[in-house]
C-alpha cells in the first residue's frame, strides 16, 4: 500500500547496508555551482562519467572536464520534480526519509549523457532557459518516472545512477537533508546489546554509566572509540572495568559494521554512546 | 577584512556543525561470562607447574562464574610464539576471546616466580602484568594470586582466590555424628583439622587477622565459645560464663567478640572485648536474640530476635541502643550476616516448608532469594561480598530391614553469586556444615 502510495515502505529494508556505494559529497556552495554531469545509461557514457565522479571535490563549475556539461544543481532540482513524481514528494514525509525516494536520480543524467550542453555561465538559469534544456535533454527519463514508480524500481534507478557516477551535485542535494531516523538508532541500540556484557552484581552496577565517544569510517567500522572521563578510571576501578568492557563491545569484530546508511554518514561519523545499564536491575 | 572573517565563520560553523556527535543511549546488554584464552605458562622448571598453575587459574575463574574459558584445542598461536613475539590478535578475536593471559614459570632457588600478562585481544594491548615470588610449596597460593589479579581487572572487584574456608567436617551415622572442626584452601585442597572430634563444634568464625577462630564446642557437655588458631593452637574457653554462650563473630578490628548468652531461658547479647576481657550487654534479656554480626564498619550490629513474636532480623547500634526491625515478609528470618561490601544482609528464611538465602539491604528493602532447598542455612560471604557460603542439606530414603523408608540428609557446603547465578558445591573430604570464609590471605 505505502508503495502504491509512492510513500516508502518503513518496514522494508531498502538498501543492502554492505552493499558498496560510491559516494561523492560536497558543500552546498560546491553543490549550487558544480556542473551537472549527465550519466548515460548505456556503455559509451560511463567512461566519461567516470572520471568525472573522480573529484571529489568536483571542480566546480566549469564543467571543463565533462564533455557533457551537466545542468546546474538547480536544473536538477527544477528537472527531478518533473520528472519522477515519486521522489519529489519526499521532502515532507521523508524525514524518516528512505533514501530510495531521495536517491531516485534526476532524470536529467540518464538522458543524452553524450550531447554536450554548453556550460552554464551563471550558477543558475532562467526558466526559459531550463526549459529548453530539458528539451534538449528529452523526456525520455521523465517518461519513465512520470508515473508513481515502484519501490524497487526507484532502488534499481539508484544503484543505476550511483555505479554510473551520477550527480554528486544532485545526489548530495538529496541527501543533506536526511538525519538519522528513530528506527535506525534502535537498530543501533540492539547492535551494540549483542556485544556489551553489562557489569552485573557489583556494587553499585545500576549507576555505572559509560560514555564511549566513536569515530567512524564510512563503511560503518569503528576506528576510534575514547572514554570520556578517563580519568575516573585512575581511581575507580569498578568504573574502569565497566569502561573497558563498553569499549570492547564497539570494538568487537562481531559488532562491526554498524548497521548504518551510507548516505547519512555526515550524520553518524561521530557517535557518543552511553553505556547505562540501571534498566537491567 | 570583513567578509574574510564572515566567510571564516561560517566554514568554522560548518565544521562544527558537520562533527556534532549522534547520541545514543544503550540501556540493554548480555549478562554472561567474559571469554578468556588462558595459555598454559611457559615452564622453564620442566616440572610440569606452569600447566598445573593455568589449571587452578582455570578452575578459578569458571568458578567465580563470570569467565568462560577457551578450549586450548581451538588456540591458534602457540604459547612458545605469543612469549616471544607478543600475541597475534587476529587469531585470538577469530576465537572469540576478549581476554588473553599467558604467563611463565621459573625457579630461582627454592622459590618459584610466576610472571604473567593479560591482555584485551579486542583493543590490542596489555591490560595488566605482574610477577610473584614464592616459596615452591606455595604455587597453589601464587595461581590463585593471578587469579585475584585477572579478576580484579576483569570486574573492578577484589578476587577471593587467595582464602580458605574454615568449617565442620562431618562423619558417621546421623544420630552418632562426629564433628571436627577442619581448615582448607577455599578450593578444596589442603585440608587440615583443628580438634579431635571429641566434642561437637560449630560455627567456626575467622578473625580479621586471619590467624584465629572462634566456635561452639560442647567440650564442657554445655555449648560455649572457645578460640583457637589456624595453626591448631589448643582451644581456650571465651570468658568465665556460667550457661550457654554461642554464635561468636569478630569484630572488623579484631579487638571484640559479639555472641549470645543465655539465661534462665532467655537470650542476649554481649560484646566481649579480647583484651581486657570485659563483657558489655547490648540487649535485655526478655527474649531470644541470637546470631549477632556486626557491619563492615562496626558501627552496627544485625540479630535475629523473637521480640516481635517470631524470628525476625534486626539491626541496632553497636552500643545495642536503638534495635529496629528489618525483615518484613511475613515468615521467619534468621541467621544474618552483614555483606564486606556492606550493601547486603544476608539470612535465612523459611516459607511453607521450604528453606531459602535471601539477601536484603540494610534497610529490608530489595529482598532477593538467592539459593533454596530442603534445607539452607548459615549463609556466610567471599571476602569481597560477591559469592555466597552457606550449608545445603539433601534429603533421601533408605530402607531398613524391615522395608520401611527412613528419611535421611546429607550435607555440603554450597556456594552462589549474589546474583543468584551459578550455585555450585565447594569440595570436601566428607560431608561439612557450617563454612566460613577466611579474609584475603
Amino acid at each position: 500500500m505505502f508503495v502504491m502510495l509512492g510513500v516508502y515502505d518503513p518496514f522494508k529494508r531498502s538498501l543492502n547496508s554492505k552493499q558498496s556505494i560510491l559516494i561523492d559529497f560536497v558543500a552546498i556552495s560546491e553543490h549550487s555551482q558544480a556542473p551537472m554531469q549527465v550519466p548515460a545509461r548505456n556503455s559509451q557514457t560511463p567512461p566519461q562519467q567516470k572520471p568525472a565522479q573522480k573529484p571529489k571535490k568536483p571542480t566546480p563549475p566549469k564543467s571543463s572536464k565533462p564533455n557533457t556539461p551537466p545542468p546546474s544543481a538547480r536544473q536538477s532540482r527544477t528537472t527531478s520534480p518533473t520528472v519522477p513524481k515519486a521522489p519529489a514528494p519526499p521532502p515532507p514525509a521523508p524525514m524518516p526519509a528512505e533514501k530510495p525516494q531521495k536517491k531516485p536520480t534526476p532524470p536529467p543524467k540518464k538522458a543524452q549523457p553524450e550531447e554536450a550542453i554548453a556550460p552554464p555561465k551563471k550558477a543558475w538559469l532562467d526558466l526559459k532557459e531550463e526549459e529548453k534544456l530539458l528539451e534538449e535533454l528529452g523526456r525520455e527519463a521523465p517518461a519513465e518516472s512520470s508515473e508513481p514508480q515502484g519501490l524497487e524500481d526507484l532502488l534499481e534507478e539508484l544503484a543505476d545512477s550511483v555505479e554510473d557516477a551520477a550527480l554528486p551535485g544532485a545526489q548530495a542535494a538529496d541527501r543533506l537533508g536526511d538525519i538519522v531516523t528513530a528506527t535506525e538508532i534502535d537498530a543501533i541500540r540492539r547492535h551494540v546489546a549483542r556485544c556489551w556484557i553489562v557489569p552485573n552484581g557489583v556494587r553499585g552496577a545500576k549507576d555505572l554509566a559509560v560514555e564511549i565517544a566513536m569515530r567512524l569510517r564510512p563503511d560503518a567500522t569503528v576506528y576510534e572509540a575514547k572514554i570520556v572521563n578517563a580519568h575516573r578510571m585512575q581511581h575507580d576501578p569498578l568504573f574502569r572495568a565497566a569502561a573497558e568492557s563498553a569499549r570492547r563491545a564497539v570494538l568487537d569484530p562481531q559488532c562491526n559494521p554498524f548497521p548504518l546508511s551510507p548516505e547519512k554518514y555526515n550524520q553518524w561519523k561521530n557517535i557518543e554512546l552511553t553505556f547505562n545499564p540501571k534498566e537491567m536491575y | 577584512m570583513q567578509r574574510y572573517f564572515l566567510i571564516l565563520g561560517v566554514m568554522i560553523w560548518g565544521c562544527v556543525g558537520s562533527v556534532q556527535a549522534l547520541k545514543v543511549e544503550i540501556t540493554q546488554g548480555q549478562i554472561q561470562p567474559i571469554s578468556i584464552a588462558i595459555t598454559d605458562f611457559e615452564d622453564e622448571t620442566e616440572e610440569g607447574i606452569g600447566k598445573q598453575i593455568s589449571e587452578i587459574i582455570t578452575r578459578d575463574l569458571v568458578f567465580s562464574g563470570l569467565f568462560q574459558p577457551i578450549p586450548k584445542a581451538a588456540f591458534i598461536q602457540d604459547t612458545s610464539s605469543l612469549n616471544t613475539q607478543g600475541p597475534r590478535y587476529a587469531d585470538w578475536r577469530a576465537l572469540n576471546a576478549k581476554l588473553l593471559l599467558s604467563g611463565k614459570v621459573k625457579r630461582v632457588a627454592r622459590d618459584l616466580i610466576v610472571e604473567f600478562s593479560l591482555y584485551d585481544v579486542i583493543s590490542g594491548h596489555v591490560l595488566t602484568g605482574f610477577q610473584y615470588r614464592a616459596v615452591t610449596q606455595k604455587q597453589r597460593q601464587l595461581a590463585h594470586m593471578v587469579s585475584d589479579t585477572v579478576y580484579q581487572q576483569a570486574t573492578g572487584e577484589e578476587g577471593f582466590f587467595n582464602t580458605r574456608i574454615a568449617f565442620v567436617e562431618e562423619t558417621g551415622p546421623r544420630g552418632r555424628r562426629i564433628k571436627r572442626l577442619a581448615l582448607m584452601d577455599y578450593d578444596g585442597e589442603n585440608v587440615s583439622y583443628l580438634t579431635t572430634g571429641d566434642s561437637i563444634v560449630l560455627t567456626p568464625r575467622f578473625s580479621p587477622d586471619k590467624q584465629h577462630l572462634a566456635f561452639l564446642s560442647y567440650s564442657n557437655r554445655i555449648p560455649q565459645v572457645f578460640l583457637t588458631t589456624v595453626d591448631g593452637a589448643p582451644p581456650q574457653h571465651v570468658g568465665d560464663f556460667q550457661g550457654m554462650s554461642y554464635a561468636p563473630r569478630f569484630s572488623p578490628d579484631g579487638e571484640c567478640l559479639v555472641m549470645s548468652l543465655e539465661k534462665e531461658g532467655a537470650s542476649a547479647i554481649f560484646e566481649y572485648r579480647l583484651r581486657d576481657k570485659s563483657l558489655k550487654q547490648l540487649t535485655p534479656y526478655h527474649t531470644i536474640d541470637i546470631s549477632p554480626c556486626y557491619s563492615p564498619d562496626g558501627k552496627h550490629i544485625v540479630f535475629t530476635s523473637d521480640r516481635g513474636g517470631s524470628e525476625q532480623i534486626y539491626i541496632m547500634n553497636r552500643d545495642g541502643s536503638h534495635p529496629r526491625r528489618v525483615s518484613f515478609g511475613g515468615t521467619k528470618y534468621s541467621q544474618p550476616a552483614w555483606s564486606p561490601r556492606g550493601d547486603l544482609i544476608a539470612f535465612t528464611k523459611v516459607y511453607q516448608g521450604t528453606f531459602y538465602i535471601g539477601v536484603m539491604t540494610p534497610q529490608g528493602e530489595d529482598e532477593r532469594l538467592v539459593a533454596q532447598g530442603y534445607l539452607v542455612e548459615g549463609a556466610g560471604w567471599s571476602p569481597n561480598g560477591r559469592r555466597l557460603l552457606y550449608t545445603k542439606e539433601h534429603k533421601y530414603y533408605t530402607q531398613n530391614s524391615g522395608g520401611k523408608r527412613i528419611p535421611s540428609a546429607t550435607s555440603r557446603l554450597y556456594s552462589v553469586d549474589v546474583t543468584g547465578y551459578h550455585e555450585c558445591a565447594i569440595r570436601t573430604p566428607h560431608e561439612a556444615s557450617d563454612g566460613c570464609w577466611s579474609p584475603r590471605l
